[in-house]
């Protein structure tokens, strides 16, 4: 079969070609495990960086509004909200805090039905994980406006406009326990 | 075969979609429409908002501009059956001619309800109400419930008679009361003004004042805004009807006025309607009773 020198050499050189795309094709697979680990690190970065982001640009956007909040001034933060409504028209946030004042002034009818939106836009205000996290707003809007809602409801059956904030209430609760859209 | 089904699918798509609004028909039906600035405004706003109406319930209905202050007295006249106005004037309409109460009009941030504030400019040295002893205010009119009743309860409730102790207050003429009464604070022609939270808040959002702008000294509680409401012998079956097409509007709904298609409650100015019980204007009911003002007026 190796019937001379030149036989060997060509045997030496096609083992050697062999060894060496070996080498390389290992080389190329732990290579690819490792980028695509990297893709996964840099997708949560991306995602850490812009909530980060958001955090803070809801923190300074909106904290006129949570300072006068904060100071009783419930009446002015709804028209600071209404001021800001012209820089970000339909941002969640802003309903968010409409809701929540509204809560605070005991308008439980406008209240369920402007976190319900706020939850609608953004699911993050439900999500336990999340920075945006509000359940503790939302489930005390469900706590004490639902149950008031519900008996003016079974009280006037046919009226829609009861029926509507007890269905942005339920809504609310099926998303606090976990429930899809 | 294939050809004939398809026309007959079309032709029963148009006759389920034409069934939708139906035939006007009978006399007019009048709706008196309370007017905020002007007649010639109210028919701009109101007429597609009737127009919707009449196509929709299937009867003709009429648009009638109707001053705030000759409500009562053309609505006790028989001159019209349905009537849209402020909630004060509701409750006058419901203790003196037992009318029936509709729907309630959805504007701004608390739907169908809105609250009376006094404010001040935001370097004003007025705190509080008692140091507006000897000031200079501006009302609105005297039949508003946001723009007068509230804040006029809100200052007895304090222990203050504007009658007394007020300098002087005014009342302003002409049309877009309330933005005069804000911008107679903005400007400083008055110390302190009895301003609508709503009229603060479109203000707000058209960016004709800020936030910042001004103080609120006090705020009056939330109240029922404007109301649609029937006398009481119309016949129950159309007053339903007439509430379930109110109820149905939408931001889309659309009605042709003058070869033109209009938006109707972008043309009324209006967000949208609620259904209020009548309990719901109890706290105007016992505004009125406190500042003595009609219904309850004594002399």
């Amino acid at each position: 079969m190796l019937r001379d020198r030149f036989d060997l050499l060509l045997l030496g050189a096609l083992l050697l070609t062999l060894a060496g795309l070996g080498v390389l094709l290992a080389g190329a697979g732990a290579g690819s495990q490792g980028s695509s680990a990297e893709v996964e690190l840099n997708r949560r970065l991306e995602r850490e960086i812009s909530y980060q982001a958001k955090v803070a640009f809801i923190e300074r956007h909106y904290r006129p509004v949570t300072e006068l909040r904060d100071n009783g001034a419930l009446q002015q933060a709804l028209l600071k909200l209404e001021e800001l409504g012209r820089t970000l028209p339909g941002d969640a946030h802003n309903a968010l805090l409409s809701g929540d004042i509204l809560l605070r002034m005991g308008q439980f009818e406008r209240a369920l039905s402007k976190l319900a939106d706020a939850v609608r836009r953004n699911a993050d205000y439900v999500d336990q994980a999340s920075p945006l996290n509000r359940r503790d707003l939302v489930e005390a809007a469900v706590n004490e406006g639902l149950p008031l809602m519900r008996d003016r409801l079974r009280a006037h059956p046919d009226n829609r406009t009861l029926s509507a904030v007890v269905r942005d209430g339920h809504y609310l609760q099926s998303r606090l326990a976990g429930g899809c859209e | 075969m294939t050809r004939f089904a398809l026309v007959a699918a079309l032709l029963c798509s148009a006759l389920l979609l034409g069934a939708c609004d139906r035939a006007v028909s009978g006399p007019p039906i009048r709706i008196g429409y309370m007017n905020c600035n002007s007649e010639e405004e109210t028919l701009q706003r109101f007429r597609p908002l009737t127009a919707y109406l009449s196509q929709v319930v299937g009867v003709a209905f009429e648009t009638v501009p109707v001053d705030t202050q000759d409500f009562e007295e053309r609505f006790a006249a028989g001159e019209f059956a349905f009537g849209h106005s402020n909630s004060l004037l509701y409750i006058i309409l419901k203790e003196n001619h037992d009318l029936q109460l509709v729907a309630t009009e959805k504007r701004g941030n608390f739907g169908a309800r809105t609250a009376g504030a006094i404010i001040v400019r935001n370097d004003s040295p007025i705190q509080t109400i008692a140091d507006l002893r000897g000031k200079r205010m501006v009302f609105g009119p005297q039949l508003a419930p946001s723009g007068y009743l509230a804040q006029y309860d809100l200052m007895l409730d304090a222990g203050f008679d504007p009658e007394r102790e007020l300098d002087y207050y005014a009342i302003p003429h002409g049309s877009f009361k309330h933005e005069k009464v804000i911008y107679g604070v903005y400007f400083g022609d008055f110390d302190a003004a009895a301003a609508p939270v709503l009229d603060l808040e479109l203000m707000t959002r058209d960016g004709k004042i800020s936030a910042d702008d001004f103080r609120i000294l006090a705020q009056s509680e939330i109240i029922p805004y404007c109301t649609f409401g029937a006398r009481k012998d119309t016949d129950p079956e159309l007053v339903a009807r007439f509430r379930k097409a109110l109820m149905d509007l939408t931001a889309e709904t659309t009605v042709e006025i003058d070869g033109e298609r209009l938006k109707v409650l972008d043309s009324a100015w209006i967000d949208g309607f609620e259904e209020l019980l009548d309990a719901d204007y109890d706290p105007i009911r016992a505004m009125a009773r406190r500042v003595n003002m009609p219904p309850y007026q004594e002399f």
